[in-house]
């Protein structure tokens, strides 16, 4: 695994990776690569993609307001809160 | 008294005949608890004085004469089940503080069927693991070896009910996380179909890949627990809104064995299987020869689809919207990155980066989409072969518990402990590890896997083995 594409891996999945994390992780993907490069030996023409088990489609609910008003109990899980808003810290992109 | 190693069954009869209260079964089950921590690791959280609470609750039902078959039964959750008030951490430094504030389906139903949760069992983290050595817990050890693992990832509930601490917990299986372990600890481990029941709750890995379980002693009491916890949930897209009637699933009598995907199994397993499938033969049973022509492919499959899931699923902790946030300052996008480096761990590292790789451009049509044909090509193959038998037996694992460390090296090593359970996994069936034998001191498991929604046929096939085998009465010797 060329380190480009590494890079490119780590920053879609957003992971900052030491060099030593890099050195492992490299070695672990490219056998995991090869591992499942297998997949390409099997004939799939014409054979529609399965995403489902039971090829079942997804169930819909009925369009009418659910909602419950808790969002003191959720707020209670964010580590700052003010008026009803959850507090961040303050970042700037450079 | 002591009552380890007791089943939902003889607690039954206990507390219906007034001999003991839930709270003398809820505090010796504490106690058991306590005692083995440190040998076992299998608990995370001990929930005492909710436990004692929920057996008071119990015993007043008892007595105003309200009960059900749970009513007052000691149970655990796996750590990836939420349970309101109570820490869910999926054992990862990035939920290391978050508290659930409602319960999983399955929790809710289990409590509302009057059964006691007394804690949380460790897992791997994310549930990404074969045996109970990614948990931020520290790894949990086997009942039976010390020195070796439970199998992953629901290891800390297979322990619990392998060491005789409670009579059954729960459990998640994505890739054969309940039947793995409950084949390596001796226990009854049970999947039930996609869809059955509800993942609402549960911490997701792999959406269209995860299902909650149970782990029991027998075959019996998976039933009980699989009673109370299923069921259509409309919190739950992927829950099913009906399924057939089990009547036409009762009596299983042809059983296929696809002997030829087995040749190399080690012969200490391939004679507890052999033996295992005679004893059914002179029962009655047909055993047919029948094939999964694709099964060679499963395990890479199901690691296509199962990281290109889990890449997306897992993207959500950037310590911000969840998780772990970092103290590291910068952009907003150093800030994420930091924050998900410091709380996954390396496996889970892996995965996303897999996941990420097989869903990038110029990789996802090779990988991603070529995965999904296969596996409806696996699910099209099991459904041949349900055409001409009723019930599939396989063995559980391709080895009995291995050390602790032992496949720290290769990763695919690890994964390749999966290649008996993915296929069943991918395609959605029921099915059901059951203790068939020993190599040695360890135990071994045999898989009974049905059509889908052939739950009660599974069951009723576990429940029959079971009243002609003793290897799941046998217990483990822990020292003291």
């Amino acid at each position: 695994m060329d380190k480009q594409l590494l890079n490119r891996l780590s920053a879609l999945s957003q992971l900052h990776l030491t060099v030593d994390e890099q050195n492992g992780i490299a070695s672990d993907l490219e056998t995991i690569i090869r591992f499942i490069d297998v997949i390409g030996n099997v004939p799939t023409d014409g054979v529609e993609p399965l995403s489902h088990p039971l090829d079942s489609a997804q169930v819909l609910r009925s369009d009418t307001p659910t909602e419950i008003k808790d969002r003191d109990k959720y707020q209670e899980l964010s580590a700052v809160t003010r008026d009803g808003h959850y507090l961040v810290p303050r970042v700037i992109d450079p | 008294m002591s009552y380890q190693f007791h089943t939902i069954e003889e607690f039954r009869d206990l507390l219906d005949s007034r001999q003991a209260s839930s709270v003398e079964l809820t505090k010796d089950c504490l106690q058991r608890i306590r005692n083995t921590s440190e040998l076992v690791n299998c608990f995370v959280a001990v929930h005492e004085e909710r436990a004692l609470a929920a057996a008071q609750r119990a015993d007043q039902d008892m007595a105003n004469g309200t009960t059900g078959p749970l009513t007052g039964i000691p149970i655990a959750h796996k750590d990836v089940f939420c349970v309101e008030g109570e820490a869910t951490t999926c054992c990862s430094k990035m939920l290391a503080s978050f508290v659930a504030p409602y319960n999983a389906t399955i929790v809710e139903r289990l409590s509302q069927a009057g059964a006691v949760c007394v804690g949380k069992t460790n897992m791997d983290e994310f549930a990404m693991g074969s045996s109970n050595e990614t948990s931020s817990f520290g790894p949990v050890k086997n009942p039976w070896n010390l020195e070796r693992v439970p199998g992953g990832s629901s290891g800390g509930s297979a322990a619990a009910v392998a060491a005789g601490l409670v009579p059954a917990c729960t459990g998640s299986d994505t890739g054969g996380s309940i039947r793995q372990p409950a084949s390596f600890c001796g226990v009854t481990g049970f999947k039930p179909s996609y869809g059955l029941n509800s993942r609402f709750g549960m911490v997701a890995f792999a959406s269209s890949l995860d299902h909650p379980g149970t782990l029991t002693r027998t075959a019996s009491e998976a039933e009980i627990m699989l009673k109370a916890m299923s069921g259509h949930d409309k919190n739950d897209s992927t829950s099913v809104a009906s399924v057939p009637s089990q009547a036409e699933f009762q009596q299983p009598r042809v059983l296929g064995y696809p002997a030829r995907l087995f040749s190399n199994l080690p012969s200490a397993i391939s004679s507890c299987l052999d033996t295992a499938i005679r004893t059914l033969e002179e029962s009655g049973y047909r055993i047919v020869e029948i094939d999964i022509p694709h099964f060679d492919v499963a395990v890479a499959t199901y690691y296509v689809i199962s990281c290109a899931e889990a890449s997306t699923n897992l993207s959500r902790y950037d310590g911000i919207r969840y998780g772990h946030r970092s103290e590291h300052r910068g952009g907003v996008t150093e800030m994420f990155e930091h924050s998900r480096s410091e709380g996954f761990g390396t496996e889970v590292k892996r995965r996303i980066l897999t996941g990420t790789f097989v869903l990038s451009v110029g990789y996802f049509d090779a990988y991603y989409l070529k995965a999904q044909k296969i596996r409806r090509l696996i699910r099209d193959d099991y459904r041949k072969a349900f055409e001409s038998v009723d019930l599939i037996l396989s063995p559980s694992t391709p080895t009995t518990a291995f050390g602790l460390e032992q496949m720290d090296r290769d990763p695919t090593e690890m994964y390749r402990q999966d290649e008996f359970t993915v296929p069943v996994s991918l395609s959605g069936l029921p099915s059901m590890s059951v203790p068939c034998g020993f190599a040695g001191e360890l135990p071994v498991g045999m898989q009974l896997i049905g059509p889908h929604f052939g739950e009660a046929s599974v069951i009723a096939l576990g429940k029959a083995f079971q009243s002609i085998t003793d290897w799941h009465t046998k217990r483990p010797i822990l020292p003291s």
